[in-house]
């Protein structure tokens, strides 16, 4: 998309904005009236650890929006860590699943949609040097990542997804 | 009732069960299912839910992978 930025014959002087959601919730986010287009990233919530395993990584997506394909107003919705992390979403139009115990969670909607990174570990064999049962967490792209395994007593939390909005503004700063 | 969001892209993965779905971007999108189901007892194949078989029994103090301590 040719916003007119880079353009110097046709330039507009813009502004950045940049919003962060990175606790677990509904929000919503309401457009301005100078806006010429978001980028928009998400991140789905990362899982907790085991006592076997770290917590999987949400999944991510990022998309430009320009404002005349954008309503009046869009539901935000940032996951939750958990045994699964929640799914992360800004309306219909990019969304980020969780991490789990055994996967990673992937995007959809987006100009650019990514897995998160898988936890994995357990059962180091007697020998290495090493606890047994020590796994990796997935760490996260945008707000910290999946917990830690707990070596065999349970593990640590993971962190909530976050949803990234940065609305590029007519005029100048 | 409540609501099941599935990942085709993901394999039908089962992601999350909500009492009221919200916008998600496609392919995600939300089945209704019963107030039982969760991601971690069920998943979703053939457009229906199934429950999970049960994990395997966890290996004795003194076995791990098989191996036995000496």
């Amino acid at each position: 998309m040719n916003l007119g930025i880079f353009d110097a014959d046709n330039a507009v002087p813009f502004r950045m904005v940049r919003r962060v959601y990175n606790t677990a919730g509904t929000f919503f986010y309401r457009k301005p009236a100078n806006l010429i287009a978001v980028d928009v990233e998400v991140e789905g919530g990362h899982a907790d650890g085991a006592a076997d395993y770290g917590g999987g990584a949400g999944g991510y997506s990022r998309r430009l929006i320009p404002t005349q394909s954008l309503p009046s107003g869009v539901t935000v919705v940032v996951g939750a860590n958990g045994t699964t992390g929640g799914t992360s979403s800004f309306g219909s139009f990019a969304s980020a699943t969780g991490g789990s115990s055994t996967g990673a969670g992937s995007g959809s909607g987006g100009d650019i949609n990514l897995r998160g990174q898988a936890a994995f570990g357990g059962q180091v064999p007697y020998g290495c040097g090493l606890p047994a049962y020590r796994g990796f967490a997935g760490p996260g792209r945008l707000n910290g990542g999946g917990g830690t395994t707990g070596a065999g007593s349970g593990g640590g939390p993971g962190t909530a997804g976050a949803v990234v909005v940065t609305e590029y503004l007519k005029g100048a700063a | 009732m409540k609501y099941a969001l599935i990942s085709p892209g993901e394999n039908d993965r089962l992601c999350q069960v909500e009492d009221a779905p919200f916008p998600v971007a496609p392919p995600l999108h939300w089945v209704e299912c019963a107030d039982d189901v969760t991601p971690q007892t069920h998943r979703y194949v053939n457009g229906a839910f199934e429950l999970l078989p049960p994990p395997p029994a966890p290996a004795s103090s003194g076995e791990v992978g098989g191996v036995t301590e000496l």
